[in-house]
């Protein structure tokens, strides 16, 4: 009675309805997205924060029946929301000339110039996990090779040619870097040592545009002097962050290597089902797991909900930093990683996607309803 | 060649070396340092090499070392095929002031020539492997050029039945071949990606200062370490195996005998590793480059 009397008494006084988008997308994006929701539904029913949650469409599956991956409608329905929730869209193959995946074009309808990922160690076992791994990757989210400027042509000998635009601007360059930046000076505070900044490029080929990338960085850098910079190049960063990935904090990159580099980084961390990204910009924010929609896991029952679950919850607490959703999800995660009776397969168990997410959603409304 | 030949005769890559690496089969290269900011006239001297010389491809050969050592993935051989004249390489770029600030575009060329090339190479490299290729591109958002990338090696794939092909978006393959990279036979990649693929991969099994890379034109032959010129590591402290593996690398590219020969060298070094005759500052001993050298040496010839 008394849990009842408290659970109204929450939900009377919610005084703000945040409008979140859902956006499932295809296959794993579209089976992984109801624990999304659940996690949102569950913050609703027992934490004084309210969401309306509007079902929108983006995708293959859109592009097959509307000949748009994303229609207007998703846009403007997005316009209205002050975030959302995107699961995975999979792309035509071959893909048309000139086609966008739908999550580019988000980004730049609804100004989204940064794009965080988190990665953090977590008590699994299976290959390629390491330990001590608490890195945030901060990758521009506008420009590079994501323009969509490429040309083809044909010329009589020597076949087809084709030229795409990289596109590298001080503004946005600066834009990102100050994100990564106030990120480390707000992580040193919780981490109690100094904020580190890694800048990877590849200014030693792409000597211009790359080479002004690494001058606004450092630029902006000039307005930190408590954070420690350094500078390394692409191929040396993959191979010093496998070898020694406790060294790293903030990793600053563009839109190509950022994504490159997060996928590649995320084996440490439980791989793909365990990794998620928050789009950020001045009025919205979208979340998203990483992974893609492999075919072949399919249908299956089998993906792992917990980046999309911690997408959700990294949306929440960005929407209503006070009541730390996130950082309460995790601690559910760990619980239901150390029972681990409830993981999916590429974690180390033999869970359905329902078991686990089911579990998950069990511990967080424990921990949810004894804090609210 | 290098930075310190621009330094002393103002170019790195001085008419002379061109000249007589035209007159050569092939060539043996060691690391080049690269500066990042532009320095005017300076080119970077492989790849004004690869150019002049038509390498349009690079393979780079990852297996696990044949001794034991801790952390490094076992059971992997896999040969990176990566494109080698075009994509960044062109280095067509541009830069202005505008309203808002400075503004750059890179141009990033791919042709359905350089592709086929390229392809065609790692095909035949793959059948006389393990029979599988995987097409790793981003064709995703590159739908134009790594489109015709694709588009490309999916036609050779045709004249090559007995290979079985399949493709992988570049950063799925990353997270794949990262987390276990024993599956893969022979990958075929755009320039762009093939350099941090290549040296992942590399320190995967068994660190860059073991590893090779050769980079292959219809006439001529270029080896060189994969690894820089590491300014971080003191003088004469440097593994030398990565040269030493680069001599029996072209050897075989270059004569029938160079298969032999180039195992007799790996039996040799990891032999003197093996037995711990030296160990080098990588594996936690102190052997400098030149006891490595010695001791190599002395059991190569023992090996005759």
């Amino acid at each position: 009675f008394f849990s009842m009397m408290k659970r109204l008494s929450t939900l009377l006084s919610k005084p703000v309805v945040h409008r979140i988008g859902v956006i499932p997308g295809d296959g794993l994006g579209a089976e992984v997205m109801p624990w999304a929701k659940a996690v949102m539904q569950t913050i609703d029913a027992y934490a004084p924060v309210s969401y309306e949650l509007i079902d929108l469409e983006a995708g293959l599956g859109t592009y097959q029946k509307h000949g748009t991956a994303i229609p207007d409608e998703t846009l403007n329905e997005l316009k209205k929301c002050q975030g959302s929730l995107f699961g995975a869209a999979a792309t035509p193959s071959p893909p048309p000339f000139g086609y966008l995946p739908p999550v580019v074009e988000m980004r730049t309808k609804l100004g989204l110039y940064a794009n965080l990922r988190p990665m953090q160690s977590v008590p699994i076992d299976v290959l390629g996990t390491r330990g001590n791994v608490d890195i945030v990757v901060v990758r521009e989210n506008t420009e590079c090779l994501y323009v969509g400027k490429e040309k083809l042509a044909t010329s009589a000998g020597s076949g087809k040619l084709a030229i795409a635009e990289r596109h590298i601007s001080e503004k946005a360059s600066k834009a990102i870097a100050k994100v990564a930046f106030d990120l480390a000076v707000e992580r040193s505070k919780k981490r109690m040592q100094p904020g580190h900044v890694t800048i990877v490029h590849k200014a030693n080929v792409l000597r211009l545009s790359e080479g002004l990338f690494l001058e606004s960085c450092q630029e902006v850098a000039k307005n930190y002097p408590d954070v420690v910079v350094d500078v390394t190049l692409l191929d040396s960063f993959m191979y010093k962050s496998m070898a020694h990935p406790s060294e790293y904090d903030v990793v600053l990159s563009t839109n190509t290597w950022g994504n490159i580099i997060s996928n590649g980084m995320s084996p440490m961390v439980g791989g793909l089902g365990m990794v998620h990204g928050i789009n950020l910009g001045d009025d919205h924010v979208m979340a998203e797991p990483i992974h893609g929609t492999p075919a072949h896991l399919e249908g299956k029952d089998i993906a792992n909900p917990l980046a999309a679950m911690r997408a959700a919850a990294g949306l929440a607490e960005r929407l209503s930093p006070e009541y730390h959703f996130g950082e309460i999800l995790e601690r559910a995660i760990l619980e239901v990683l150390k029972e681990s009776t409830h993981l999916t397969r590429d974690i180390g168990g033999t869970a359905s996607t329902h078991q686990c997410g089911e579990e998950t959603i069990r511990h967080f409304k424990t921990l949810l309803s004894q804090q609210y | 060649a290098g930075f310190n030949t621009l330094m002393r005769l103002g170019q790195a890559l001085p008419p002379e070396t061109l000249d007589t690496c035209e007159t050569c089969d092939a060539a043996l290269f060691g690391p080049v340092f690269g500066p990042t900011r532009s320095i005017p006239g300076y080119f970077a001297p492989y790849v004004l090499l690869k150019r002049k010389l038509d390498l349009y491809a690079q393979l780079t050969r990852c297996t696990s070392l044949p001794i034991v050592a801790s952390g490094f993935k076992a059971g992997v051989d896999v040969l990176i095929v990566r494109e080698n004249l075009e994509g960044f390489y062109i280095q067509q770029e541009t830069l202005e002031e505008t309203a808002h600030g400075r503004s750059a575009i890179a141009l990033r060329r791919v042709t359905e020539q350089n592709s086929t090339l390229v392809a065609r190479c790692a095909f035949e490299q793959a059948q006389r492997r393990r029979k599988l290729l995987t097409v790793v591109h981003k064709s995703n958002i590159l739908t134009v050029s790594d489109g015709l990338f694709r588009e490309s090696c999916f036609s050779v794939a045709r004249e090559f039945p007995d290979v079985t092909v399949e493709e992988q978006i570049t950063e799925a393959f990353i997270c794949s071949m990262i987390r276990d990279p024993s599956p893969y036979d022979v990958i075929v990649t755009p320039n762009m990606f093939g350099d941090f693929l290549s040296e992942a991969l590399a320190a995967l099994v068994g660190g860059l200062q073991y590893h090779s890379q050769c980079n292959v034109g219809g006439r001529f032959i270029l080896v060189h370490p994969i690894h820089g010129t590491a300014d971080d590591i003191a003088c004469h402290t440097a593994n030398p195996a990565s040269m030493l593996r680069s001599v029996g690398l072209l050897l075989e590219h270059l004569v029938p005998e160079g298969r032999e020969l180039a195992q007799r060298i790996d039996r040799a070094l990891f032999g003197i590793l093996q037995d711990r005759i030296v160990v080098p500052y990588d594996m936690g001993g102190s052997s400098d480059t030149v006891q490595i050298t010695d001791a190599f040496l002395e059991r190569f010839e023992k090996l005759v």
